[in-house]
Protein backbone atom coordinates (compact mmCIF):
# COMPACT_ATOMS: atom_id res chain seq x y z
CA UNK A 1 0.00 0.00 0.00
CA UNK A 2 2.76 2.36 1.05
CA UNK A 3 4.63 1.36 -2.05
CA UNK A 4 1.74 2.25 -4.31
CA UNK A 5 1.32 5.60 -2.65
CA UNK A 6 5.01 6.22 -3.12
CA UNK A 7 4.76 5.23 -6.79
CA UNK A 8 2.17 7.96 -7.30
CA UNK A 9 3.84 10.54 -5.04
CA UNK A 10 7.33 10.25 -6.51
CA UNK A 11 6.63 11.56 -10.05
CA UNK A 12 4.44 14.30 -8.60
CA UNK A 13 7.23 15.38 -6.27
CA UNK A 14 9.95 15.33 -8.92
CA UNK A 15 7.72 17.28 -11.30
CA UNK A 16 7.07 19.86 -8.59
CA UNK A 17 10.79 20.08 -7.92
CA UNK A 18 11.54 20.59 -11.62
CA UNK A 19 8.92 23.30 -11.91
CA UNK A 20 10.22 24.99 -8.75
CA UNK A 21 13.75 24.87 -10.13
CA UNK A 22 12.63 26.38 -13.42
CA UNK A 23 10.62 29.00 -11.56
CA UNK A 24 13.44 30.16 -9.31
CA UNK A 25 16.15 29.94 -11.95
CA UNK A 26 14.14 31.99 -14.45
CA UNK A 27 12.48 34.34 -11.94
CA UNK A 28 14.94 37.19 -12.41
CA UNK A 29 15.64 36.41 -16.07
CA UNK A 30 15.83 39.39 -18.37
CA UNK A 31 16.75 37.27 -21.38
CA UNK A 32 14.46 37.76 -24.33
CA UNK A 33 14.72 34.09 -25.20
CA UNK A 34 14.16 32.65 -21.75
CA UNK A 35 11.43 34.66 -20.06
CA UNK A 36 10.56 33.96 -16.40
CA UNK A 37 8.29 30.97 -15.88
CA UNK A 38 5.74 33.27 -14.31
CA UNK A 39 5.46 35.12 -17.64
CA UNK A 40 5.14 31.85 -19.52
CA UNK A 41 2.38 30.65 -17.20
CA UNK A 42 0.60 33.96 -17.55
CA UNK A 43 0.80 33.56 -21.34
CA UNK A 44 -0.35 29.96 -20.96
CA UNK A 45 -3.40 31.11 -19.01
CA UNK A 46 -4.20 33.81 -21.52
CA UNK A 47 -3.67 31.62 -24.58
CA UNK A 48 -4.85 28.21 -23.57
CA UNK A 49 -7.35 28.66 -20.75
CA UNK A 50 -9.52 30.58 -23.16
CA UNK A 51 -11.54 30.00 -26.31
CA UNK A 52 -8.36 30.27 -28.31
CA UNK A 53 -7.51 26.75 -27.13
CA UNK A 54 -10.11 25.17 -29.38
CA UNK A 55 -9.45 27.60 -32.26
CA UNK A 56 -5.78 26.71 -32.38
CA UNK A 57 -5.48 23.22 -30.95
CA UNK A 58 -8.47 21.54 -32.58
CA UNK A 59 -7.24 21.97 -36.18
CA UNK A 60 -3.87 20.52 -35.18
CA UNK A 61 -5.32 17.54 -33.33
CA UNK A 62 -7.77 16.97 -36.15
CA UNK A 63 -4.90 16.75 -38.64
CA UNK A 64 -2.92 14.40 -36.41
CA UNK A 65 -5.97 12.23 -35.81
CA UNK A 66 -6.98 11.97 -39.44
CA UNK A 67 -3.41 11.51 -40.64
CA UNK A 68 -2.77 8.78 -38.05
CA UNK A 69 -6.03 7.04 -38.93
CA UNK A 70 -5.20 7.10 -42.62
CA UNK A 71 -1.59 6.02 -42.16
CA UNK A 72 -2.60 3.26 -39.74
CA UNK A 73 -5.34 1.93 -42.02
CA UNK A 74 -2.99 1.81 -44.98
CA UNK A 75 -0.15 0.40 -42.91
CA UNK A 76 -2.34 -2.37 -41.49
CA UNK A 77 -3.81 -3.27 -44.87
CA UNK A 78 -0.50 -3.41 -46.71
CA UNK A 79 1.55 -4.72 -43.79
CA UNK A 80 -0.69 -7.66 -42.88
CA UNK A 81 -0.92 -8.56 -46.55
CA UNK A 82 2.86 -8.61 -46.91
CA UNK A 83 3.26 -10.51 -43.64
CA UNK A 84 0.59 -13.06 -44.53
CA UNK A 85 1.98 -13.77 -47.98
CA UNK A 86 5.52 -14.77 -47.11
CA UNK A 87 6.60 -15.10 -50.70
CA UNK A 88 6.37 -11.38 -51.42
CA UNK A 89 7.98 -10.34 -48.16
CA UNK A 90 11.61 -10.85 -49.13
CA UNK A 91 11.06 -8.84 -52.31
CA UNK A 92 9.67 -5.76 -50.63
CA UNK A 93 11.67 -5.78 -47.39
CA UNK A 94 14.59 -3.64 -48.73
CA UNK A 95 12.21 -1.03 -50.12
CA UNK A 96 10.33 -0.90 -46.81
CA UNK A 97 13.55 -0.42 -44.88
CA UNK A 98 14.55 2.34 -47.29
CA UNK A 99 11.24 4.15 -46.88
CA UNK A 100 11.38 3.83 -43.11
CA UNK A 101 14.89 5.26 -43.01
CA UNK A 102 13.78 8.50 -44.68
CA UNK A 103 13.17 11.33 -42.19
CA UNK A 104 9.41 11.95 -42.30
CA UNK A 105 9.65 15.74 -42.65
CA UNK A 106 11.63 15.20 -45.83
CA UNK A 107 8.37 14.45 -47.61
CA UNK A 108 6.90 17.87 -46.86
CA UNK A 109 8.46 19.85 -49.75
CA UNK A 110 7.54 17.31 -52.46
CA UNK A 111 4.10 16.87 -50.90
CA UNK A 112 3.53 20.63 -51.09
CA UNK A 113 4.25 20.42 -54.80
CA UNK A 114 1.84 17.54 -55.29
CA UNK A 115 -0.93 18.31 -52.80
CA UNK A 116 -0.63 22.08 -52.39
CA UNK A 117 -0.40 23.80 -49.02
CA UNK A 118 -3.86 22.99 -47.65
CA UNK A 119 -5.11 20.43 -45.18
CA UNK A 120 -4.78 17.63 -47.73
CA UNK A 121 -1.02 18.12 -47.76
CA UNK A 122 -0.72 18.25 -43.97
CA UNK A 123 -2.89 15.19 -43.40
CA UNK A 124 -1.11 13.43 -46.24
CA UNK A 125 2.32 14.12 -44.76
CA UNK A 126 1.24 12.96 -41.31
CA UNK A 127 -0.29 9.81 -42.84
CA UNK A 128 2.89 9.16 -44.82
CA UNK A 129 5.02 9.48 -41.70
CA UNK A 130 2.74 7.23 -39.62
CA UNK A 131 2.51 4.64 -42.38
CA UNK A 132 5.98 3.11 -42.07
CA UNK A 133 6.21 2.27 -38.38
CA UNK A 134 2.69 0.81 -38.51
CA UNK A 135 3.30 -1.05 -41.75
CA UNK A 136 6.51 -2.67 -40.53
CA UNK A 137 4.90 -3.61 -37.22
CA UNK A 138 1.96 -5.13 -39.10
CA UNK A 139 4.32 -7.21 -41.27
CA UNK A 140 5.97 -8.46 -38.08
CA UNK A 141 2.64 -9.17 -36.44
CA UNK A 142 1.17 -11.06 -39.35
CA UNK A 143 4.34 -13.11 -39.59
CA UNK A 144 4.18 -14.15 -35.96
CA UNK A 145 1.11 -16.38 -36.32
CA UNK A 146 1.69 -19.70 -34.54
CA UNK A 147 2.15 -22.43 -37.15
CA UNK A 148 -0.18 -24.75 -35.21
CA UNK A 149 -2.85 -22.09 -35.28
CA UNK A 150 -2.59 -21.79 -39.02
CA UNK A 151 -2.79 -25.60 -39.34
CA UNK A 152 -5.85 -25.60 -37.11
CA UNK A 153 -7.60 -22.95 -39.16
CA UNK A 154 -6.89 -24.76 -42.43
CA UNK A 155 -8.03 -28.15 -41.12
CA UNK A 156 -11.25 -26.68 -39.81
CA UNK A 157 -12.15 -25.30 -43.19
CA UNK A 158 -11.33 -21.60 -42.75
CA UNK A 159 -10.56 -20.03 -46.11
CA UNK A 160 -7.98 -17.34 -46.78
CA UNK A 161 -10.17 -14.47 -45.71
CA UNK A 162 -11.47 -16.28 -42.60
CA UNK A 163 -7.92 -17.12 -41.54
CA UNK A 164 -6.97 -13.49 -42.01
CA UNK A 165 -9.98 -12.27 -40.05
CA UNK A 166 -9.78 -14.71 -37.13
CA UNK A 167 -6.12 -15.64 -36.89
CA UNK A 168 -3.74 -13.24 -38.68
CA UNK A 169 -5.34 -9.93 -37.77
CA UNK A 170 -5.89 -10.63 -34.04
CA UNK A 171 -2.31 -11.91 -33.77
CA UNK A 172 -1.05 -8.72 -35.38
CA UNK A 173 -3.09 -6.29 -33.24
CA UNK A 174 -0.64 -5.88 -30.32
CA UNK A 175 2.24 -5.50 -32.79
CA UNK A 176 0.29 -2.96 -34.83
CA UNK A 177 -0.45 -0.96 -31.72
CA UNK A 178 3.26 -0.93 -30.96
CA UNK A 179 3.66 0.66 -34.39
CA UNK A 180 0.97 3.22 -33.62
CA UNK A 181 2.71 4.03 -30.36
CA UNK A 182 5.97 4.63 -32.25
CA UNK A 183 4.22 6.64 -34.98
CA UNK A 184 2.36 9.02 -32.65
CA UNK A 185 5.28 11.28 -31.63
CA UNK A 186 6.45 11.34 -35.25
CA UNK A 187 2.98 12.42 -36.33
CA UNK A 188 3.13 15.32 -33.85
CA UNK A 189 6.52 16.43 -35.12
CA UNK A 190 5.32 16.31 -38.70
CA UNK A 191 2.10 18.12 -37.81
CA UNK A 192 4.02 20.99 -36.22
CA UNK A 193 6.51 21.11 -39.10
CA UNK A 194 3.86 21.08 -41.81
CA UNK A 195 1.90 23.82 -40.07
CA UNK A 196 5.09 25.77 -39.57
CA UNK A 197 5.78 25.67 -43.31
CA UNK A 198 2.39 26.86 -44.41
CA UNK A 199 -0.78 27.31 -42.49
CA UNK A 200 -3.29 29.78 -41.24
CA UNK A 201 -4.12 27.97 -38.04
CA UNK A 202 -2.91 25.25 -35.70
CA UNK A 203 -0.14 24.96 -33.12
CA UNK A 204 2.65 24.97 -35.68
CA UNK A 205 1.31 28.17 -37.14
CA UNK A 206 1.06 29.68 -33.67
CA UNK A 207 4.67 28.70 -32.96
CA UNK A 208 5.91 30.23 -36.21
CA UNK A 209 3.92 33.44 -35.64
CA UNK A 210 5.01 33.95 -32.05
CA UNK A 211 8.67 33.05 -32.58
CA UNK A 212 9.11 35.25 -35.65
CA UNK A 213 7.44 38.20 -33.90
CA UNK A 214 9.43 37.65 -30.70
CA UNK A 215 6.39 36.90 -28.54
CA UNK A 216 8.54 34.37 -26.77
CA UNK A 217 6.45 33.91 -23.63
CA UNK A 218 3.59 32.95 -25.94
CA UNK A 219 5.87 30.65 -27.88
CA UNK A 220 7.04 28.97 -24.68
CA UNK A 221 3.45 28.59 -23.52
CA UNK A 222 2.70 26.69 -26.75
CA UNK A 223 5.68 24.44 -26.14
CA UNK A 224 4.45 23.69 -22.62
CA UNK A 225 1.00 22.95 -24.04
CA UNK A 226 2.49 20.61 -26.64
CA UNK A 227 4.32 18.77 -23.89
CA UNK A 228 1.12 18.39 -21.90
CA UNK A 229 -0.82 17.18 -24.95
CA UNK A 230 2.03 14.81 -25.83
CA UNK A 231 2.07 13.24 -22.39
CA UNK A 232 -1.71 12.90 -22.40
CA UNK A 233 -1.87 11.33 -25.87
CA UNK A 234 1.03 8.97 -25.20
CA UNK A 235 -0.51 7.79 -21.93
CA UNK A 236 -3.81 7.24 -23.69
CA UNK A 237 -2.15 5.23 -26.45
CA UNK A 238 -0.19 3.21 -23.89
CA UNK A 239 -3.35 2.54 -21.90
CA UNK A 240 -5.19 1.39 -25.03
CA UNK A 241 -2.17 -0.81 -25.78
CA UNK A 242 -2.47 -2.54 -22.43
CA UNK A 243 -6.17 -3.12 -23.05
CA UNK A 244 -5.45 -4.57 -26.50
CA UNK A 245 -2.76 -6.80 -25.01
CA UNK A 246 -5.29 -8.20 -22.59
CA UNK A 247 -7.74 -8.76 -25.41
CA UNK A 248 -5.40 -10.23 -28.02
CA UNK A 249 -2.23 -11.25 -26.18
CA UNK A 250 -1.11 -14.80 -25.49
CA UNK A 251 -1.70 -16.26 -22.11
CA UNK A 252 -0.39 -19.53 -20.77
CA UNK A 253 -2.22 -21.52 -18.15
CA UNK A 254 -2.24 -20.30 -14.61
CA UNK B 1 12.53 -61.56 -14.58
CA UNK B 2 15.29 -60.51 -16.93
CA UNK B 3 15.50 -64.02 -18.37
CA UNK B 4 11.89 -64.33 -19.47
CA UNK B 5 11.15 -65.69 -22.90
CA UNK B 6 10.40 -63.23 -25.67
CA UNK B 7 6.87 -61.94 -25.28
CA UNK B 8 4.19 -63.95 -27.05
CA UNK B 9 3.60 -62.89 -30.59
CA UNK B 10 0.54 -60.85 -31.26
CA UNK B 11 -1.43 -61.67 -34.36
CA UNK B 12 -0.77 -59.15 -37.12
CA UNK B 13 -3.96 -57.27 -37.62
CA UNK B 14 -5.91 -58.24 -40.68
CA UNK B 15 -8.24 -55.86 -42.38
CA UNK B 16 -11.59 -56.16 -40.59
CA UNK B 17 -13.74 -57.83 -43.21
CA UNK B 18 -16.59 -55.94 -44.79
CA UNK B 19 -15.67 -52.62 -43.24
CA UNK B 20 -15.19 -49.40 -45.14
CA UNK B 21 -11.78 -47.85 -44.98
CA UNK B 22 -11.92 -44.17 -43.99
CA UNK B 23 -8.22 -43.49 -44.20
CA UNK B 24 -6.01 -45.26 -46.73
CA UNK B 25 -2.33 -44.43 -46.86
CA UNK B 26 -0.19 -46.09 -49.48
CA UNK B 27 3.56 -45.69 -49.83
CA UNK B 28 3.68 -42.22 -48.28
CA UNK B 29 7.13 -40.68 -48.60
CA UNK B 30 8.30 -37.30 -47.37
CA UNK B 31 11.67 -35.75 -46.77
CA UNK B 32 13.19 -32.40 -45.99
CA UNK B 33 15.98 -31.43 -48.36
CA UNK B 34 17.04 -34.96 -49.24
CA UNK B 35 16.77 -36.15 -45.64
CA UNK B 36 13.98 -38.72 -45.63
CA UNK B 37 11.49 -38.43 -42.77
CA UNK B 38 8.67 -40.71 -43.88
CA UNK B 39 9.82 -43.79 -45.72
CA UNK B 40 6.91 -45.47 -47.44
CA UNK B 41 4.11 -45.51 -44.89
CA UNK B 42 1.08 -47.64 -45.70
CA UNK B 43 -1.83 -48.06 -43.34
CA UNK B 44 -5.58 -48.19 -43.25
CA UNK B 45 -8.10 -47.02 -40.72
CA UNK B 46 -11.61 -48.44 -40.97
CA UNK B 47 -14.90 -46.87 -40.14
CA UNK B 48 -15.62 -46.81 -36.44
CA UNK B 49 -12.10 -47.89 -35.51
CA UNK B 50 -9.86 -46.44 -32.81
CA UNK B 51 -6.33 -46.84 -34.11
CA UNK B 52 -3.34 -45.90 -31.99
CA UNK B 53 -0.21 -44.88 -33.84
CA UNK B 54 2.75 -45.22 -31.53
CA UNK B 55 6.35 -44.34 -32.19
CA UNK B 56 9.46 -43.06 -30.45
CA UNK B 57 9.82 -39.34 -29.83
CA UNK B 58 11.04 -37.37 -32.80
CA UNK B 59 10.20 -40.14 -35.25
CA UNK B 60 8.21 -37.93 -37.57
CA UNK B 61 4.74 -38.58 -36.18
CA UNK B 62 3.71 -34.98 -36.57
CA UNK B 63 5.10 -34.83 -40.11
CA UNK B 64 3.06 -37.92 -40.94
CA UNK B 65 -0.06 -36.45 -39.44
CA UNK B 66 0.36 -33.19 -41.32
CA UNK B 67 0.70 -35.16 -44.55
CA UNK B 68 -2.43 -37.15 -43.77
CA UNK B 69 -4.34 -33.96 -43.01
CA UNK B 70 -3.38 -32.39 -46.31
CA UNK B 71 -1.37 -29.69 -44.54
CA UNK B 72 1.97 -30.78 -45.93
CA UNK B 73 2.69 -31.88 -49.50
CA UNK B 74 4.53 -35.19 -49.81
CA UNK B 75 6.83 -36.60 -52.48
CA UNK B 76 5.15 -39.83 -53.35
CA UNK B 77 2.42 -42.21 -52.30
CA UNK B 78 -1.26 -41.59 -51.86
CA UNK B 79 -3.48 -40.59 -48.97
CA UNK B 80 -7.20 -41.15 -49.33
CA UNK B 81 -9.81 -40.03 -46.88
CA UNK B 82 -13.27 -41.38 -47.53
CA UNK B 83 -12.06 -42.55 -50.92
CA UNK B 84 -10.94 -39.12 -52.09
CA UNK B 85 -7.25 -38.39 -52.62
CA UNK B 86 -5.99 -35.79 -50.16
CA UNK B 87 -4.52 -32.68 -51.74
CA UNK B 88 -5.58 -30.15 -49.11
CA UNK B 89 -7.32 -30.44 -45.74
CA UNK B 90 -10.47 -32.53 -46.35
CA UNK B 91 -13.76 -31.22 -45.02
CA UNK B 92 -14.44 -34.53 -43.28
CA UNK B 93 -11.36 -34.33 -41.08
CA UNK B 94 -10.94 -32.91 -37.59
CA UNK B 95 -7.75 -32.61 -35.55
CA UNK B 96 -6.87 -32.25 -31.90
CA UNK B 97 -3.34 -30.91 -31.56
CA UNK B 98 -0.95 -31.49 -28.69
CA UNK B 99 -0.43 -27.81 -28.04
CA UNK B 100 -3.88 -26.79 -26.90
CA UNK B 101 -2.93 -23.28 -25.83
CA UNK B 102 -1.64 -22.52 -29.31
CA UNK B 103 -4.35 -24.34 -31.23
CA UNK B 104 -7.09 -22.40 -29.41
CA UNK B 105 -7.60 -18.71 -30.14
CA UNK B 106 -7.02 -16.71 -26.94
CA UNK B 107 -9.03 -13.74 -28.26
CA UNK B 108 -12.22 -15.78 -28.54
CA UNK B 109 -14.35 -17.22 -25.77
CA UNK B 110 -14.47 -20.97 -25.34
CA UNK B 111 -17.85 -21.09 -27.07
CA UNK B 112 -16.68 -18.95 -29.99
CA UNK B 113 -13.62 -21.15 -30.38
CA UNK B 114 -15.88 -24.16 -30.76
CA UNK B 115 -18.25 -22.32 -33.08
CA UNK B 116 -15.61 -20.81 -35.34
CA UNK B 117 -15.25 -23.76 -37.77
CA UNK B 118 -19.04 -24.03 -37.98
CA UNK B 119 -19.38 -20.48 -39.29
CA UNK B 120 -17.93 -21.65 -42.57
CA UNK B 121 -20.13 -24.68 -42.95
CA UNK B 122 -23.43 -24.80 -44.75
CA UNK B 123 -25.46 -24.92 -41.56
CA UNK B 124 -27.71 -22.36 -39.92
CA UNK B 125 -26.51 -20.21 -37.03
CA UNK B 126 -28.99 -21.95 -34.77
CA UNK B 127 -27.78 -25.36 -35.79
CA UNK B 128 -24.16 -24.26 -35.29
CA UNK B 129 -24.92 -22.95 -31.82
CA UNK B 130 -26.70 -26.19 -30.94
CA UNK B 131 -23.81 -28.32 -32.19
CA UNK B 132 -21.27 -26.23 -30.28
CA UNK B 133 -23.26 -26.29 -27.04
CA UNK B 134 -23.83 -30.01 -27.32
CA UNK B 135 -20.11 -30.61 -27.87
CA UNK B 136 -19.16 -28.43 -24.90
CA UNK B 137 -21.69 -30.25 -22.76
CA UNK B 138 -20.31 -33.64 -23.78
CA UNK B 139 -16.81 -32.70 -22.61
CA UNK B 140 -18.17 -31.27 -19.36
CA UNK B 141 -17.68 -27.60 -20.12
CA UNK B 142 -21.29 -26.50 -20.57
CA UNK B 143 -20.85 -23.84 -17.87
CA UNK B 144 -17.54 -22.45 -19.16
CA UNK B 145 -18.51 -21.28 -22.63
CA UNK B 146 -18.17 -17.60 -21.78
CA UNK B 147 -14.63 -17.93 -20.43
CA UNK B 148 -11.46 -17.37 -22.39
CA UNK B 149 -9.31 -20.47 -22.96
CA UNK B 150 -6.45 -19.15 -20.82
CA UNK B 151 -8.74 -18.92 -17.83
CA UNK B 152 -9.02 -22.72 -17.89
CA UNK B 153 -6.56 -25.39 -16.79
CA UNK B 154 -4.53 -27.27 -19.39
CA UNK B 155 -6.78 -30.30 -19.28
CA UNK B 156 -9.87 -28.14 -19.69
CA UNK B 157 -8.29 -26.32 -22.61
CA UNK B 158 -7.70 -29.63 -24.31
CA UNK B 159 -11.36 -30.47 -23.66
CA UNK B 160 -12.25 -27.29 -25.53
CA UNK B 161 -10.10 -28.42 -28.45
CA UNK B 162 -11.85 -31.81 -28.34
CA UNK B 163 -15.25 -30.11 -28.26
CA UNK B 164 -14.27 -28.00 -31.27
CA UNK B 165 -13.41 -31.15 -33.20
CA UNK B 166 -16.63 -32.90 -32.10
CA UNK B 167 -18.85 -29.97 -33.04
CA UNK B 168 -17.27 -30.04 -36.49
CA UNK B 169 -18.58 -33.62 -36.84
CA UNK B 170 -15.65 -35.07 -38.74
CA UNK B 171 -15.70 -38.53 -40.30
CA UNK B 172 -12.14 -39.01 -39.13
CA UNK B 173 -10.59 -37.48 -36.05
CA UNK B 174 -6.81 -37.22 -35.92
CA UNK B 175 -5.27 -36.67 -32.51
CA UNK B 176 -1.61 -35.62 -32.34
CA UNK B 177 -0.23 -36.59 -28.90
CA UNK B 178 -3.18 -34.75 -27.41
CA UNK B 179 -2.46 -35.61 -23.79
CA UNK B 180 1.32 -35.32 -23.80
CA UNK B 181 1.32 -31.93 -22.07
CA UNK B 182 -1.12 -32.56 -19.23
CA UNK B 183 -0.47 -34.07 -15.82
CA UNK B 184 -0.97 -37.79 -15.18
CA UNK B 185 -4.32 -37.50 -13.40
CA UNK B 186 -5.78 -35.27 -16.09
CA UNK B 187 -4.42 -37.56 -18.74
CA UNK B 188 -6.30 -40.53 -17.29
CA UNK B 189 -9.51 -38.50 -17.22
CA UNK B 190 -9.07 -37.36 -20.80
CA UNK B 191 -8.35 -40.90 -22.00
CA UNK B 192 -11.59 -42.11 -20.48
CA UNK B 193 -13.41 -39.10 -21.89
CA UNK B 194 -12.18 -40.01 -25.37
CA UNK B 195 -13.27 -43.62 -24.96
CA UNK B 196 -16.72 -42.50 -23.87
CA UNK B 197 -17.09 -40.00 -26.72
CA UNK B 198 -15.82 -42.55 -29.22
CA UNK B 199 -18.33 -45.19 -28.14
CA UNK B 200 -21.22 -42.73 -27.95
CA UNK B 201 -20.59 -41.22 -31.36
CA UNK B 202 -19.27 -44.13 -33.38
CA UNK B 203 -16.36 -41.99 -34.50
CA UNK B 204 -13.24 -43.08 -36.32
CA UNK B 205 -10.11 -41.99 -34.51
CA UNK B 206 -6.44 -42.11 -35.38
CA UNK B 207 -4.60 -41.36 -32.16
CA UNK B 208 -0.89 -40.59 -32.31
CA UNK B 209 1.06 -41.03 -29.09
CA UNK B 210 4.48 -41.97 -27.80
CA UNK B 211 2.95 -43.54 -24.70
CA UNK B 212 2.65 -47.30 -25.14
CA UNK B 213 0.18 -47.84 -22.27
CA UNK B 214 -2.04 -45.13 -23.63
CA UNK B 215 -1.90 -46.62 -27.12
CA UNK B 216 -2.95 -50.06 -25.86
CA UNK B 217 -5.55 -48.79 -23.42
CA UNK B 218 -7.36 -46.77 -26.07
CA UNK B 219 -6.90 -48.60 -29.35
CA UNK B 220 -8.52 -51.38 -31.33
CA UNK B 221 -5.30 -51.68 -33.24
CA UNK B 222 -1.80 -50.40 -32.77
CA UNK B 223 0.42 -49.20 -35.55
CA UNK B 224 4.02 -49.19 -34.35
CA UNK B 225 6.38 -46.87 -36.18
CA UNK B 226 10.13 -47.17 -36.62
CA UNK B 227 12.69 -44.48 -35.92
CA UNK B 228 13.57 -42.04 -38.68
CA UNK B 229 13.19 -42.45 -41.54
CA UNK B 230 9.81 -43.49 -40.31
CA UNK B 231 8.12 -46.59 -41.60
CA UNK B 232 5.65 -49.02 -40.12
CA UNK B 233 7.27 -51.62 -37.93
CA UNK B 234 4.24 -53.65 -37.08
CA UNK B 235 0.47 -53.53 -36.80
CA UNK B 236 -1.28 -55.43 -34.02
CA UNK B 237 -4.77 -56.00 -32.84
CA UNK B 238 -5.62 -55.06 -29.28
CA UNK B 239 -7.92 -57.86 -28.22
CA UNK B 240 -8.82 -56.39 -24.86
CA UNK B 241 -12.54 -56.33 -24.09
CA UNK B 242 -14.43 -53.07 -23.94
CA UNK B 243 -15.50 -51.11 -21.98
CA UNK B 244 -11.99 -50.69 -20.67
CA UNK B 245 -11.06 -49.67 -17.19
CA UNK B 246 -7.94 -47.81 -16.10
CA UNK B 247 -7.29 -50.26 -13.27
CA UNK B 248 -8.86 -53.55 -14.29
CA UNK B 249 -7.79 -53.47 -17.94
CA UNK B 250 -4.26 -52.43 -17.18
CA UNK B 251 -3.99 -55.18 -14.54
CA UNK B 252 -4.75 -57.99 -16.98
CA UNK B 253 -2.09 -60.36 -18.18
CA UNK B 254 -3.06 -59.64 -21.75
CA UNK B 255 -2.33 -55.94 -21.27
CA UNK B 256 1.14 -56.80 -20.03
CA UNK B 257 1.72 -59.10 -23.01
CA UNK B 258 0.61 -56.44 -25.43
CA UNK B 259 2.81 -53.88 -23.77
CA UNK B 260 5.80 -56.20 -24.08
CA UNK B 261 5.01 -56.77 -27.75
CA UNK B 262 4.78 -53.09 -28.49
CA UNK B 263 7.96 -52.40 -26.54
CA UNK B 264 9.70 -55.05 -28.61
CA UNK B 265 8.29 -53.72 -31.83
CA UNK B 266 9.60 -50.27 -31.00
CA UNK B 267 13.05 -51.69 -30.32
CA UNK B 268 12.85 -51.23 -26.57
CA UNK B 269 13.25 -54.90 -25.76
CA UNK B 270 16.14 -54.33 -23.37
CA UNK B 271 14.26 -51.77 -21.37
CA UNK B 272 11.11 -53.87 -21.38
CA UNK B 273 12.91 -56.89 -19.99
CA UNK B 274 15.23 -55.07 -17.64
Amino acid sequence: MNRRLWAIALPVLTTAAAVALWWTASASSTSLYFPPLSDILEAFRANWLSRQLTDIVVPSLWRVGLGMALGTALGVAIGTLIGAIRRIESYVQPQLEFMRALPPILVIPPMILVLGTGDTMKIGVIAASALWPVLLAAVDGARSVEPVRDDMARVFGLGRWARFRWVVLPTAVPHIWGGVQAAMPIAFVVMIASEYYSSTNGLGYFLSQTSTSFRLADMWSAIVLLGVIGVAVNSLVAYAGRRLDRRFGEYTDG
Amino acid sequence: MAETAPPPAVAPAAAPAGRTPILEVDGLRKGYGGDPVLDGISLQVFEGEFVSVVGPSGCGKTTMLRCLAGLLPFESGTVRIDGAAVTGPPATLGIVFQDYSRSLLPWLSVRDNVRLPLRYQAISKKQAAAQADEALESVGLAADGHKRPWQLSGGMQQRVAIARALAYRPRLLLMDEPFASVDAQTRVELEDLMLRLWSERAMTIAFVTHDIDEAIYLGDRIVALTRRPTGIRETMTVDLPRPRDQIATKATERFAELRASVFTALGHHEEAAG
